[in-house]
């Protein structure tokens, strides 16, 4: 108790290098809380927009694609699609089940063509998958057994065509043959991702399973899982059961994180935030080195005065890491608390990267433009650890340099 | 005796040279003859003013899957086709029309009409081994290809055809001619460098009048294995007048109601 009663009564002796040391600290650990915050944020859009429009949390798909690692050609989709969706949907821990078939087609547009992604699911399914409902900015979904077709908004703009309209395509069908659609457009989809926005339209299964010869198939069948994101693996393994049981042994289960390369694209960006971490305190504990340095130097006589009157090296050492120690702790505080209420507050409004990409048309980005931070008590709790580290780790030298001297040169010191 | 002996040889060598001759009878017709009168040959027995007929398309893709299509088509010379899908139902009523080099096809469900153009010439019917450029080109190969016999046994006879326009699908060609029936039938198609592509190959063929007709005919791509495409037609009229003009306007390829 005397020790950090003495300690504290030293901090507050030099108030302004007090301030110095504090603000290094509270502005690294504020950084720290708040781009903790801000990269999870991204991550979990970024999973998040990949799973809703493409992976599902468990994706179905014929095993062959899977060992081959490329899309599933048109003639080699899933087969027996009603049953399998059937036993899909029966499958324990399973919400929803969407079959889906993604075809590539040119429209033509009045000076050229457009390559465009047809999208073709049971619009009813998606309402918790795609969940594209609530990016419509003009008309409604397509319905269920239609010939009716939802643009990207940018798409429907180079094609130029407006709800009402109607949209002629030719695909090539499964078996390599013309596949003619008429579709009436009836609605307008605006995902802010760039590359989807431009690229494609959403059309009713079963109109493309007519355009495309490709009756009671899919290429992949979309699961969500109860458990979220990290219920995948489990999911996975009760799917491949199910289906294996009822002999659908050439359907794979595949779990997001296996799917393509997002997953493991994330990983960079977990690099580049521990970096991100570490030059920050470097900066600060450079600061806070420099001041209990400065502080340790002007106090040699004193703590030579305390070494002579029977402080021992290790009481020393002690008294200048609390000091540490309290200013670290203050400033953590009040560097987590500014941390957590700027990303609190950016997480309710987002960042919005819309303007400043609105430039780099043809630069595609797979996420939405609009960032939402996502703190939790995991942050805070590493940011505190963070900034008492730094406070301690910074102060360790300073303590040592000032036990190094003996007692009577330190009384001489002038 | 002598005289009788004499006779009877004068008959046996009679009878020798007889057969000689009507053994070099038809080789009359068949041989002496240039690449070029060959292919004219060709071109003939292949050539007429209109015909009618109905016909399957059978395609073989890898993998054993199979597809098959009716189809009924008027022609008229080189220059006009007019084909219809009877079936299956989701093809039925499909039209495709030749009108010299250019060729539209016609989708009643969608009552959308296009005209075949760019890679899409480059497509095969129907995803079999015969493209739309096949359907859309002349068939007369003297008015495109030079010719030289390449080589030549007592039934049939190899041309080698390259072209006088090296744009053109397949610049080159291989030809076996049946000498008795003028039928080639065998085809190899290839293209810039002599690359082999497709071949076709005649697998039956029919009397229609006073000439002999090729009734079905495989042709297989070279880049894909497991791949074929038959032409069977079943019925077959020729014509010495020709069709009226409207049959093969864009009005009666768009035509509603079959």
């Amino acid at each position: 108790m005397n020790m950090i009663h003495l300690a504290a009564r030293n901090v507050l002796r030099q108030p302004k290098r007090t301030v110095y040391t504090t603000i290094a600290i509270v502005v690294a650990v504020a950084a720290m809380t708040f781009m903790d915050a801000y990269i999870r944020g991204f991550i979990e859009s970024y999973f998040e927009t990949f799973i809703r429009l493409d992976a599902g949390h468990v994706k179905l798909m014929p095993s062959t694609s899977v060992e081959r690692s490329r899309p599933t050609p048109l003639d080699q989709g899933i087969q027996h699609l009603n049953e399998v969706v059937r036993i899909a949907e029966s499958t324990e821990g399973i919400t929803d089940v969407s079959p889906r078939i993604r075809f590539p087609v040119l429209l033509e547009k009045e000076t050229g063509v457009i390559p465009a992604m047809g999208i073709a699911f049971i619009p009813s399914r998606e309402e918790n998958l795609m969940n594209l409902q609530s990016f419509i900015i003009e008309g409604r979904m397509p319905t269920d057994s239609t010939d009716e077709i939802m643009l990207g908004n940018r798409l429907a703009e180079e094609l130029g065509l407006g709800v009402g309209d109607e949209l002629f395509m030719l695909a090539s069908d499964s078996y390599g043959g013309l596949g003619p659609g008429l579709y009436q457009v009836v609605g307008i989809v605006n995902t802010g991702i760039g590359m989807l926005d431009r690229r494609q339209f959403y059309v009713p299964l079963s109109a493309a399973q007519f355009q495309l010869a490709m009756d009671d198939m899919a290429l992949e069948v979309v699961c969500k899982v109860a458990s979220g994101l990290n219920g995948s693996f489990e999911a996975k393994e009760r799917l491949r059961n199910s289906l294996a049981s009822a002999g659908f042994t050439n359907v794979s289960a595949v779990p997001w994180q296996e799917q393509g390369f997002v997953y493991q694209s994330v990983q960079p960006v977990n690099f580049v935030r521990g970096l991100l971490m570490f030059l920050l305190g470097i900066l600060a504990a450079t600061t806070v080195i420099n001041t209990i340095l400065m502080s340790v130097i002007e106090r040699t006589r004193e703590i030579g005065a305390l070494r002579a009157m029977g402080f021992t090296r290790g009481t020393v050492i002690k008294l200048i890491l609390t000091e540490a120690f309290l200013i670290g702790l203050v400033a953590t505080i009040i560097g987590v608390v500014i941390g957590m209420s700027v990303a609190l507050f950016l997480a309710q409004t987002g960042i919005d990267y819309t303007k400043m990409a609105s430039g780099m048309d043809n630069f595609d980005l797979p996420f939405r433009l609009v960032i939402y931070p996502d703190p939790n008590v995991m942050t805070a709790v590493k940011s505190a650890f963070f900034g008492l580290l730094i406070a301690l780790g910074a102060a360790w030298y300073p303590a040592r340099v000032a036990v190094r001297l003996q007692p009577v040169e330190a009384l001489r010191h002038n | 005796m002598i005289l009788l002996h004499d006779k009877q040889r004068l008959k046996t060598i009679i009878a020798l040279l007889l057969t000689a001759v009507l053994m070099l009878l038809p080789s009359a017709n068949v041989y002496c003859q240039t690449a070029e009168e060959w292919l004219e040959r060709v071109d003939e027995n292949s050539a007429f003013v209109a015909a009618r007929y109905n016909c399957t398309l059978l395609i073989h893709l890898p993998g054993g899957r199979e597809r098959s299509f009716g189809l009924e088509g008027h022609v008229q010379g080189e220059e006009y086709a007019l084909l219809e899908y009877t079936h299956p139902q989701r093809e039925r009523g499909i039209r495709y029309l030749k009108r010299d080099d250019q060729l539209w096809i016609y989708f009643p469900r969608q009552d959308r009409t296009i005209l075949v153009q760019g890679h899409m010439m480059r497509e095969g019917v129907q995803g079999g081994d015969f493209s739309y450029e096949d359907m859309a080109e002349s068939n007369t190969l003297r008015d495109k290809y030079t010719a030289e016999i390449s080589s030549e046994t007592d039934t049939s006879v190899t041309l080698l055809l390259i072209a006088t326009d090296l744009s053109i699908s397949y610049p080159y060609r291989e030809i076996t001619i049946d000498k008795r029936t003028n039928v080639a039938f065998r085809m190899v198609n290839s293209g810039v460098g002599n690359q082999p592509i497709k071949v076709v190959n005649v697998l039956e063929t029919r009397r229609i009048g006073n000439r002999i007709f090729p009734v079905r005919s495989e042709i297989r791509s070279l880049l894909v294995e497991d791949k074929w495409t038959q032409w069977i037609v079943h019925d077959i009229e020729f014509f010495q007048r020709p069709f009226d003009d409207e049959l093969f306007n864009k009005e009666n390829l768009e035509r509603t109601g079959g």
